[in-house]
């Protein structure tokens, strides 16, 4: 599986969406991605890249698009 | 049967309002009657429990409006709950006790709109200002009692606050939480719970009761989540009387 399938599958367990909705997913955007959805995605991410992703950049991951620049510091090339 | 004059509703939204909580053993017969008590009131509020078809149908009848439904969590704080990923970001928020700067941070930021799903602000006949004021009164006057107001914390900034009260012996009512503008979004909204959880247990707790809205479905997934069950349910009603002056 590639890091984008795999970046994608967390998107679509954790927020019950889509694969078409993806590009233009933004938190708040689609009803499950709340404060409940959010921690699911992030956990995910972290299962599935093996990293462990800093508070403030859990805050920030605001969009499907911002969180590819943010697991680029974690050395995760999307 | 329940009415209560809420004669506070004047000073926050202008008008009377008489609030009324049905009861199991109430009838259609006896709503009507006591109809008289209560029709004069500038704005109605009826809180009908769930499966009252006969009421429901009165008060849809009588031009009454569905606004939302209210629901009483409760959570035994022994099964409360948190993942392995809040439990580590909870444990780098802290919270305190607000000082006069904080709470004039806490009602900007009502100002700016942090209860969206509040009936008030939902309702047409009122607007925005008037369902901040709503709030900001309410909490000062729940401070001049017991209450007590708390500041959640990430790295020095308060990023949102929760309302504190006993209302029973090891009962704890957090009856308002939010977080602030700028970290709505920030996945952070667990702590609006988990905090007044932590606080709960400070003080011996071992039951927390809350009211949320069905407007809004995103607190309610926080609740069931972190373990709270479903109490009470019930339907909320509101009519206006225009009356000329």
């Amino acid at each position: 599986m590639t890091s984008l399938e795999k970046y994608n599958e967390a998107f679509i367990s954790s927020l019950m969406v889509m694969e078409p909705q993806l590009s233009s997913l933004k938190y708040q955007l689609v009803e499950g991605w709340d404060s409940v959805g959010h921690m699911s995605l992030i956990a995910a991410l972290e299962e599935a890249f093996d990293i462990m992703i800093d508070t403030d950049d859990i805050i920030d991951f605001s969009s499907y698009e911002k969180g590819k620049k943010i697991l680029k510091k974690y050395n995760v090339v999307i | 049967m329940k009415i209560i004059e809420a004669f506070w509703e004047k000073r926050n939204l202008g008008v009377s309002c008489t609030e009324i909580s049905i009861e199991k053993e109430d009838t259609v017969e006896l709503l009507e009657e006591k109809k008289s008590n209560f029709g004069s009131a500038e704005y109605m509020v009826i809180k009908v429990p769930v499966a009252r078809f006969d009421i429901h149908e009165y008060l849809t009848k009588n031009n009454f409006i569905f606004i939302e439904g209210s629901i009483n969590f409760h959570l035994n704080l022994k099964e409360a709950t948190l993942t392995k990923l809040q439990q580590r970001l909870d444990g780098e928020v802290t919270y305190a006790e607000m000082n006069s700067d904080d709470l004039e941070q806490l009602y900007e930021e009502i100002k700016k709109g942090l209860f969206k799903s509040d009936r008030i602000l939902l309702d047409t006949y009122f607007t925005a200002d008037q369902a901040a004021m709503r709030y900001i009164n309410w909490i000062k006057d729940e401070l001049s009692k017991t209450t007590q107001v708390f500041k959640i914390v990430h790295k020095n900034q308060a990023i949102g606050f929760f309302t504190f009260k006993q209302i029973a012996e090891h009962v704890f009512y957090p009856f308002l939480a939010g977080l602030y503008e700028k970290y709505a979004n920030s996945g952070l909204g667990f702590t609006t719970l988990s905090k007044p959880i932590e606080e709960s247990r400070k003080r011996n707790g071992k039951f927390i009761s809350t009211y949320t809205s069905t407007n809004n479905p995103s607190v309610v997934r926080v609740h069931t989540q972190q373990g709270f069950t479903i109490k009470e349910l019930q339907y909320v009603y509101v009519k206006h009387n225009i009356i000329s002056r």
